[in-house]
């Protein structure tokens, strides 16, 4: 097991140093040279100069690189167009979406695991025929579009829930680990914690709204094909209690793809706070990707994507390991 | 009893062949007739061909169908009256006039023409560039010498790590480099289609390679290059169908979002659903109808080409074989 | 001569047992046509056939486990006196482990790959015997035991690809016979075994029967596996019983074309090698609906027109529980064609 884990751990370097090397392209390609597209139009030609330095951009290219790379490992992804820290910015802003898109993950595992399941059992009858529909009609509705219809309809028109950002303007709270419903139970101020949560609730829908249709459909595909396999006519032959067949014989098996796509999906969701959160006004790094796009403001965007992707790997070394356990036959085939 | 020459051995036969129930009836037949005919008995696939053809009529047909100029702004007199600008449905407008008083009627029309050529440029560019990275490393891995395993490895190294970027990322990433513009959009949704591409035909060539039927090639001294061109390329080419087919559908709704993003066609000349339905936001409360047909429009396209694609991967997948 | 056992009420009677799929947009398929059989307590029946007879199909419809919808099930099938057709679902779920037990072709996708052999095993006992925790953990461990898989308490906490082809096997009978059931049905139960395995696991079963007076419905298309273990043979073609005898009298006495076709395609090791084997033509998939003729006729070296006239009625061979289906038998001329 400790093997596996550091040999997995190993094969991050080359996708992580690749990623390094497409950036630093990506930079030096930026529309008029990076020294142009890294500063405010209104920078003076001492600011250009200070930023040439800085990048090393009179260097031979590989020690540019090198450099490039050094900054990385120091977390340092540059200055947004005014002038703050990408990597301030994005520690700020993480735990908003870390919340959000946790809550949205939530919701798709909680209703879509059943509602897909159920459906599998069903399969041909109107909550089968429903699901899938459902699911595909979500999977088909751009995720802006269904958020502002969310928060145009329960916001605005029936005013049953916030339209926008983490907490009600004016609630005092206390800061600890930046997730707000977390720090409001620890510090014991939980209308904090329900004022935040209330702010989640529709955020959390429309970005759910992928998750839950591509959980759905794959726990129905999975459990549809697990129902077929020999194993679980052997658990009807022993008589088993249609309880433990179901849980023990067919859910626990047909899991195990569900979990390899609810790591998959993370890095949609994180994505997919990109057109939510700038919607509700949701303070993560989804509106600061929104802001930096619309403003071209390629530190930001850069420092982001950086992110996005670093977690993304990270969440599914974590559901590999996971599968390990899930699946006993996984770690004897290596 | 009969005696042998009671019965000629045709009447025997004759009887024989009347009665006989075959049950290999479709023996012989290609996999892709089959999966043909398959598709044709499917309500998923028949809705999603439906949906699909009369966009494309649509979309080719557009500049005769639109009954309007789609620039220009048709509002004289009957702006101010109720103190609104927006003009929602009416008889010489079905749709009702958007924003800047050009009707949208017709400028949903010529939008589906944007809107289909986006998607199919962008699964195009997906799919060639895509096939072009899996189609070597797969070719290469097949080889099975040093070399070709290490041109693969390095191949899928790249692939795994655009993967690990999501989509609409790796698309915001290339829109933000070359500016907002329609070339964009379709280079940008394009770009991240790529690594599903490469990966999907990397993966089913191998497969394919691994099958007794290639292995057979081999053992009988069918040359390697030759076994991956004339067996493996053709055999991969159905799931990459199914997988073009259903990008066409992420490219329309991964549009949208970029125009919502700011990274559109800024050309109001030639309107994009996409960014017909994010420009329709700013009026969400005020003008409804203006978010509405377009998003309405985006939601069924795309379902169109997703029960299509799905229903082709359900013909074309063996196992589900009856 | 074996010498059978007559008991008063067998364990199973299968009788005109009829199994039709019948499909949304396809002809019905009738894939068990009025098969009639039974079984005593310590004895063991053979179903023969190639694949695709009605044999699996057979077997699953004694269990009860034919999917309710598409499938159309006639005649009856009785269990120690007690009709299984009709059952309420909970008694079947009842007697379906504790009375009626089953061993599956291929222990690997027969056996749950995420779940320990041990929990797979112990999870009957709970539910048939009422035993838990350690007590049930204790009693698998001596069913392991028994079935012959050394250091049964390690191989308790084993996961099925852990084990080899034929470990699994012994696991599966230990699970099939866990609950002490009257009836046991092996469906294939060697085929997916190595030779050298295949004659360990027959074995196991043989004393089983021997020591329990378990019944054994023994489904093979292995006329070896029939000769070493069977007392009485019914030989399936396209749904229906074409021939059926005690072992010695059909090994020595073979009427239907279909069992001479099959006892003919055994290789022989003590076979003169000039001759040719003899594999019967065509494949099953070419047919004639039964109530059309025989439907073995178009690969059948004695087919007559006569063949082609209804139903073929039984024939009974007077004295000697034999009885077949052929209206043209060896005896008659038959012609070359």
């Amino acid at each position: 097991m400790v093997r596996y884990v550091v040999t997995r751990l190993l094969q991050l370097i080359p996708t992580l140093f690749g990623l390094s090397v497409l950036l630093f392209i990506w930079v030096r390609a930026l529309p008029g040279g990076p020294d142009t597209a890294l500063l405010p139009e209104n920078a003076t030609a001492a600011d250009r100069e200070r930023l040439r330095q800085d990048l090393g951009l009179n260097d031979p290219i590989w020690v540019q690189y090198a450099a490039f790379l050094a900054r990385l490992a120091q977390l340092d992804f540059g200055h947004t167009l005014r002038g703050r820290a990408v990597s301030t910015e994005l520690a700020e802003r993480f735990p908003a979406t870390i919340e959000l898109a946790f809550v949205a993950m939530l919701i798709a595992v909680v209703v879509g695991i059943p509602l897909g399941y159920l459906a599998a059992r069903n399969r041909g009858r109107f909550l089968d025929v429903s699901a899938v529909g459902g699911s595909l009609i979500g999977i088909c509705t751009p995720v802006f579009f269904l958020a502002f219809i969310l928060k145009e309809i329960f916001a605005v028109r029936l005013g049953w829930l916030p339209s926008s950002s983490r907490l009600t303007p004016g609630t005092s709270y206390t800061d600890i680990t930046g997730l707000r419903v977390v720090d409001g139970i620890i510090t014991g101020e939980f209308h904090v914690a329900w004022d935040a949560v209330v702010h989640l609730i529709l955020p959390a829908l429309a970005l759910a709204s992928i998750p839950l249709a591509v959980v759905t459909r794959m726990t129905r595909a999975s459990v549809m094909e697990t129902l077929g396999e020999d194993f679980v006519r052997t658990a009807e032959s022993k008589g088993l209690t249609a309880r433990v067949i179901q849980f023990r014989h067919v859910l626990r098996n047909a899991m195990l793809p569900v979990v390899t796509a609810i790591g998959l999906l993370t890095g949609a969701l994180l994505a997919g706070a990109v057109l939510t959160e700038s919607v509700f006004a949701f303070g993560g790094i989804g509106s600061f990707l929104f802001q930096a796009t619309q403003s071209r403001d390629y530190a930001a965007i850069m420092g982001t994507v950086l992110l996005i992707a670093t977690v993304f790997v990270v969440v599914n070394l974590v559901v590999d390991l996971l599968y390990t356990v899930l699946d006993p036959r996984v770690t004897v085939d290596r | 009893m009969n005696l042998p020459g009671t019965a000629t051995k045709a009447a025997k036969i004759d009887r024989l062949a009347e009665l006989s129930v075959s049950s290999s009836d479709v023996r012989g037949r290609s996999l892709w007739l089959e999966a043909f005919s398959r598709l044709r008995r499917s309500p998923m696939a028949i809705v999603g061909a439906v949906i699909v053809s009369a966009f494309v009529i649509v979309a080719v047909a557009a500049p005769l169908l639109a009954p309007h100029d789609p620039t220009a702004q048709l509002w004289r007199g009957d702006v101010f009256p109720n103190r609104s600008i927006f003009v929602g449905p009416r008889a010489e407008n079905p749709l009702g006039l958007d924003h800047a008083g050009r009707d949208l009627l017709s400028r949903m029309l010529v939008g589906a023409r944007q809107s289909l050529m986006v998607g199919v440029v962008a699964t195009l560019i997906g799919l060639s560039v895509g096939a072009l990275i899996g189609g070597v490393s797969g070719a290469a891995a097949g080889m099975g010498r040093r070399l070709g395993r290490a041109v693969d490895s390095v191949l899928m190294r790249f692939v795994d790590m655009l993967l690990s970027i999501p989509a609409l990322l790796i698309a915001i990433s290339v829109a933000a480099l070359l500016g907002p513009s329609l070339t964009t959009l379709m280079i940008a949704v394009g770009a991240a289609q790529v690594p599903i591409f490469a990966r999907l035909l990397r993966g089913s060539m191998l497969a394919q390679s691994r099958s007794d039927f290639v292995t057979a090639s081999i053992a009988l001294g069918v040359r390697r290059p030759k076994v991956v061109v004339s067996h493996v390329l053709p055999n991969s080419l159905g799931p990459v169908l199914v997988q073009g087919t259903l990008t066409l559908a992420t490219a329309i709704i991964e549009a949208a979002a970029l125009s919502y993003l700011g990274l559109g066609s800024p050309d109001i000349s030639r309107p994009e659903w996409g960014g017909m339905l994010a420009d329709a936001q700013r009026f969400l409360g005020s003008a409804p109808h203006m978010a509405l047909f377009p998003a309405v429009a985006i939601i069924i396209t795309a379902l169109g080409f997703t029960l299509l694609g799905e229903a082709m991967r359900e013909a074309l997948d063996p196992k589900l074989k009856k | 001569m074996t010498v059978r056992r007559e008991p008063a009420t067998p364990v199973l009677t299968v009788e005109d047992l009829s199994i039709t799929f019948t499909q949304r947009g396809a002809a019905p398929t009738r894939a068990v046509d009025r098969v009639s059989f039974e079984i005593g307590a310590g004895e063991v029946v053979g179903l023969v056939g190639e694949s695709g007879c009605g044999k699996s199909v057979t077997a699953l419809a004694v269990m009860g486990l034919l999917a309710d919808r598409n499938v159309e099930i006639g005649g009856r099938i009785a269990y120690a006196g007690t009709e299984l057709l009709g059952l309420p679902r909970k008694r079947m779920r009842d007697l379906r482990g504790a009375d009626l037990a089953m061993i599956f072709q291929d222990p690997l996708s027969a056996l749950n790959p995420v779940v320990p052999v041990g929990r797979q095993i112990t999870e009957m006992l709970s539910r048939h015997r009422g035993l838990r925790g350690r007590d049930a953990d204790a009693e698998a461990v001596q069913l392991l035991g028994r079935v012959g898989i050394p250091d049964p308490e390690r191989r308790l906490k084993e996961y099925p690809h852990q084990m080899s082809g034929g470990m699994r096997q012994r696991a599966m009978i230990a699970m099939a016979v866990s609950c002490g059931p009257r009836l046991l049905i092996a469906d294939e139960p060697t085929t997916a075994l190595d030779v050298t395995i295949q004659a360990q696991v027959l074995e196991l079963l043989k004393d089983l029967v021997e020591t329990e007076g378990t019944a054994l419905l023994m489904i093979t298309h292995d006329l070896g596996v029939v000769a070493g273990l069977c007392d009485r043979v019914n030989v399936l073609y396209a749904g229906r019983v074409v021939e059926a005898a005690p072992r010695h009298e059909l090994f020595g006495n073979p009427v239907h074309p279909y069992t001479t076709g099959l006892l003919r395609s055994i290789p022989r090791m003590d076979g003169d090698r000039g001759v040719p084997l003899n594999p019967i033509r065509g494949s099953v998939n070419d047919l004639v609906a039964w109530a059309d003729g025989c439907a073995f006729a178009p690969r059948c070296d004695r087919y007559e027109l006569e063949c082609l006239a209804g139903t073929p009625a039984v024939t009974e061979l007077p004295g000697v529980d034999h009885e077949h289906r052929c209206v043209n038998p060896p005896g008659t001329p038959a012609v070359v064609r």
